[in-house]
């Protein structure tokens, strides 16, 4: 390649990469330093920011909200991921069968991805209603009292993580995408070795789709981790803080409180978080993901 | 079951969810049919109006009404002021033609409306007021002001008043101007202000065979017939009374005052929760929300908190500011009334509530500014705004016969105003929202009978008690 041809190809990839990149300067990179800064610093919009060291980092260590607020975090992140990936992995193998009407099941298992956010809310709020909704008149009619679902500091979290599924659509896509990947001749060669369909599901099913559960696990971690505008909607992190997840208690002490520096040093706290949970999976991930061209 | 059924069966079980939507609480689908009041109406400049608000009738009214005048001169040349205010998209066609009329009188004032919605307004403008940008004039919920006062964010108003002769500040009741008082200045003027009442469901007591209540009920006598009137299960039960009281800004004066008990000391430095009057009132409200099932559960709640079951007319009583009669005088499902809130051992309290415009510090056009909020905040601007709530005691007659309030009942909310309506016991300070967001997680444990009442609120003494330092404004 020419000199010329190069340089004119490096000037037409910074055009077309300029945009991108001054939005993340501009959106993403100034925040996240100003956040950094913030978090050194008492702050209420309404008053110059104060320097104050590591106080509102101390102060984190020693609210019990916080540690409150992590707890459920961790217990929606569990719940939401594991339900979640299971469900989803498993309606994806149905919806990957060659049947009639194949077209149909897929857009409406994709559906609820594309109702708001707002209307989920409301849907599910009568759906786990203890008196009215769908749920315990379900339970009612097979002679089990449903719990107090939202209503319940016990049921609230895994209320919500049920919830969470319904939206998975994306997940189920994905899922579909990897199933489709799977060499065809790996099932051939099963059968010929008389491999029956659990054997195949375990031998060459789940590994070969092990990388594509693992990007399913880490994104969908990292989501649950961050998520609380459903939780707001629906519960504002009661009853009595049982639902106050560690996004929704960011938001509060930002904007409600106008607490801005605590609410920066929470952020960070929410960052390692992620980090944190997102390295012991990569750690973990070498036990259990298969790459097929691994070296 | 074949793997087609399998299939099916999935499919089946994601689609129940959306149609359970169909299904379900009545209650949930009255609600739904209910018109959004949200978005910004496309409005023609020239005439603003529409069905509910005819550009003709409005004309009419402007026409009809007397607009007031002040010493502050009108600008010599064009200045453009920003009006930033909440409201919803019905109330908002009558700003904008209020703001028609208003450019007629004024010429050289240029208006530019900014609204938001209420949830959105504090952080919206809190973030402005970092940037220095804030509007001209800016709508101030009662809850604010202290804050925004303490901060040197508001402009007071004493010398605009001053400026004024026909200012009428008698017409505006005392009670209810502390949220935007402070050392003797004054820096909100109330867009609407209302104690409240004891509403009730006449039908419901017809049902029963119950006397209505009256000036001379107590609370106790209020919770005896409560307890009478609960009926039914499920969809079509009816609570006694509701909503079931909580910590909130008001919990003082409406439900702890007539038994001699406070949330926080009158300066909100200090609280007093676990005070032996506050557990024994609130411990009262507790049994008759735990034994006797007589205000909606927590549970109930959570759902009826989008749909009102005093609205819905699933509630024999309910307390509420008189700002709720624009709708009740509206609504057909069921015949209400209204009358004093009930007495204590200690006596009568209702909170006279309401929020404000002020004037922000940064505005380059205080005087342009001050013209407007005079007029809009006059008797004729409450008049041509018919509001249900009119700060200005002068225009509570005329706006309840033409929302067909029934003029006893108008009268009878004047006559709390004067009476006994007060700022006393509102949280009003910058630790409001904390405080009440420390201690509702708390009760709510005592809603649902996990802890009693005493253990709860010492709980809530304890946690709160720290919060009361950002109350300490120098």
């Amino acid at each position: 390649m020419s000199t010329v041809l190069a340089r004119r190809e490096a000037r037409r990839f910074h055009l077309f990469v300029s945009p991108w990149l001054i939005g993340f300067v501009l959106f993403t990179a100034g925040p996240i330093v100003a956040a950094v800064v913030i978090s050194f610093m008492q702050w209420n919009l309404l008053r110059s920011p104060v320097w104050v060291g590591f106080a509102n980092y101390e102060r984190m260590f020693s609210d019990p909200e916080f540690w409150e607020s992590l707890e459920n975090t961790f217990q929606y992140g569990l719940g939401s991921v594991a339900l979640g990936v299971t469900f989803t992995f498993l309606l994806a193998l149905l919806l990957n069968q060659p049947l009639r009407f194949q077209g149909l099941f897929r857009t409406v298992m994709y559906m609820p991805s594309v109702v708001s956010g707002l209307a989920t809310a409301l849907l599910w709020l009568n759906i786990l209603h203890p008196d009215y909704g769908l749920i315990n008149k379900v339970l009612a009619a097979v002679g089990v009292q449903g719990p107090g679902w939202l209503a319940s500091q016990e049921w609230a979290i895994p209320a919500l993580v049920l919830m969470s599924v319904w939206g998975a659509g994306n997940t189920i896509v994905i899922y579909l995408a990897g199933l489709q990947g799977i060499p065809k001749t790996l099932y051939e060669a099963a059968e010929i070795d008389g491999a029956g369909w659990w054997r195949r599901f375990w031998s060459v099913t789940v590994p070969m789709m092990s990388p594509v559960i693992f990007f399913n696990v880490v994104t969908g971690f990292i989501a649950a981790l961050q998520g609380y505008v459903l939780i707001l909607v629906m519960t504002e992190g009661g009853p009595g803080n049982a639902t106050m997840v560690l996004g929704l208690y960011i938001y509060r002490h930002a904007f409600v409180y106008f607490d801005m520096g605590y609410a920066a040093a929470l952020s960070w706290a929410m960052f390692a978080l992620i980090i944190a949970v997102t390295l012991i999976q990569f750690g973990l991930a070498r036990r259990w993901v298969h790459y097929e061209f691994a070296r | 079951m074949n793997r087609r059924q399998i299939l099916a069966l999935a499919v089946a079980a994601a689609a129940v969810p959306a149609l359970s939507a169909c299904a379900g609480d009545t209650r949930q689908q009255k609600q739904a049919a209910a018109p959004v009041k949200s978005g910004v109406p496309t409005l023609d400049p020239n005439r603003p109006g529409n069905e509910t608000w005819p550009f003709e009738q409005a004309e009419a009214l402007n026409r009809s009404l007397t607009w007031p005048k002040t010493n502050v001169p009108d600008p010599s040349s064009k200045v453009v002021i920003t009006i930033a205010n909440t409201s919803d998209v019905i109330a908002e066609v009558r700003n904008a033609q209020f703001d028609f009329f208003f450019k007629q009188r004024h010429p050289n004032i240029e208006i530019r409306r900014e609204t938001s919605t209420f949830d959105s307004f504090l952080t919206k403008y809190m973030a402005q007021a970092a940037g220095g940008s804030l509007p001209d004039v800016m709508y101030n919920h009662y809850s604010w002001t202290q804050n925004f006062i303490a901060n040197g964010i508001v402009h007071p108003l004493d010398e605009f008043i001053a400026r004024t002769p026909d200012f009428g500040m008698a017409d505006l009741p005392e009670a209810g101007l502390a949220y935007f008082r402070r050392d003797g200045k004054l820096y909100g003027l109330p867009t609407d202000m209302a104690p409240k009442l004891l509403y009730f469901n006449k039908d419901i007591f017809d049902k029963a065979g119950l006397k209505y209540p009256d000036e001379t009920w107590t609370f106790e006598k209020m919770i005896e017939t409560a307890k009478k009137l609960k009926s039914g299960s499920g969809a079509t039960k009816i609570f006694g009374f509701s909503p079931s009281p909580k910590p909130a800004p008001d919990l003082s004066t409406v439900f702890l005052m007539p038994y001699g008990g406070r949330f926080l000391s009158p300066d909100e430095t200090q609280v007093v929760i676990n005070s032996p009057e506050a557990v024994k009132t609130m411990s009262m409200w507790l049994d008759l929300l735990v034994k006797d099932g007589v205000t909606p559960s927590l549970a109930e709640e959570l759902l009826l908190e989008k749909v009102d079951p005093w609205k819905s007319g699933h509630a024999a009583m309910h307390i509420n500011g008189a700002w709720i009669m624009t709708e009740l005088s509206k609504q057909k499902a069921f015949k209400w009334g209204a009358t004093h809130v009930p007495k204590g051992p200690q006596g009568r309290f209702s909170p006279a509530v309401g929020s404000a415009l002020v004037m922000p510090a940064s505005s380059q056009n205080k005087e342009a500014a001050w013209i407007y909020m005079y007029e809009y905040l006059s008797t004729s601007g409450y008049q041509f705004r018919r509001i249900s709530a009119p700060a200005r005691q002068s225009a509570w007659l005329p706006n309840a016969e033409a929302l067909g309030i029934p003029k006893e009942t108008a009268e009878l909310v004047k006559e709390i105003l004067a009476d006994y309506a007060t700022s006393d016991g509102v949280m009003r300070m910058p630790a409001t929202k904390k405080i009440v967001d420390t201690a509702k997680p708390i009760w709510e444990r005592a809603m649902i009978g996990k802890v009693d009442a005493e253990t709860a609120l010492k709980e809530i003494a304890d946690k709160v008690a720290p919060l009361l330092a950002e109350n300490k404004i120098a």
